[in-house]
């Protein structure tokens, strides 16, 4: 990924926070993942194919996701409700990315998880660069992990 | 009727919209609008608004001319919402 497509999403986990609850979450200097895992709590996942194949992953502690769902007004916070809306900001961000991408930039479904991160493995292990949020003061990630088609060939 | 369509943080600000009157949850890929159609088909005089993440022109312009009547790209605020909803309920009374 080049420094244009870091700032795609950059942008767009900013522009969640701030436009969703009015409060701006700040971006940490990303850096590429290494062996340890990243799973907080839950995980939203998107598969992304087409222009570039690859995922996209937004992962949360619970305490994060409680107080995004509070600041839209819902009262009743469930576990299915921290599912969807990790899901959800995964899905809004990947989605955004074809802004920069265009429409060849296609994007699956969120699937989501929670807890350990090892049920899914990208074919190839591509490099997945990590975003880290802090927003209230709690912490989130975003990992992205895109290939183009010709690297992947190559 | 307004019809809005789109995922679950969506349809919380717009579940709680006095004049909207039925609400549906699609993910269908790029076969998005097909429900739509054929709703649109049955009920002509229905206002719809997609609500999607999807933030590049050609899907929004592609949604219009599939009978979208507005296209809202997430996220977005409490008052692009009210506007947009606007929009399609002053323009189908």
């Amino acid at each position: 990924m080049n420094e244009d497509e870091i700032k795609v999403f950059i942008e767009g986990v900013l522009r969640y926070f701030d436009r969703v609850t009015g409060e701006p979450a700040l971006v940490e200097t990303p850096f590429l993942k290494g062996e340890k895992p990243m799973a907080l709590d839950y995980t939203g996942v998107i598969g992304i194919s087409g222009r570039q194949r690859g995922a996209v992953f937004f992962t949360s502690d619970s305490a994060l996701l409680t107080k995004v769902l509070e600041s839209l007004g819902e009262v009743e916070v469930d576990s299915a409700a921290l599912a969807d809306l990790v899901g959800e900001v995964a899905n809004t961000i990947s989605g955004n990315a074809r802004r920069y991408y265009g429409q060849d930039f296609r994007i699956t479904v969120p699937t989501v998880f929670q807890g350990a991160e090892d049920a899914i493995e990208l074919p190839g292990k591509p490099k997945e660069l990590v975003i880290p949020v802090a927003w209230k003061r709690l912490r989130c990630y975003l990992i992205v992990s895109l290939e183009s088609p010709q690297v992947l060939a190559g | 009727m307004a019809v809005a369509a789109g995922f679950r943080v969506g349809e919380m600000k717009v579940r709680h919209h006095p004049r909207v009157q039925g609400r549906s949850k699609y993910n269908l890929g790029n076969l998005w609008w097909r429900p739509f159609v054929e709703m649109m088909r049955l009920r002509p005089q229905t206002r719809l608004m997609i609500i999607s993440a999807l933030g590049d022109a050609e899907t929004a312009i592609e949604a219009v001319e599939r009978g979208a009547n507005e296209y809202v790209t997430k996220p977005f605020t409490a008052d692009e919402l009210n506007q947009a909803l606007g929009h399609l309920i002053e323009h189908g009374a």
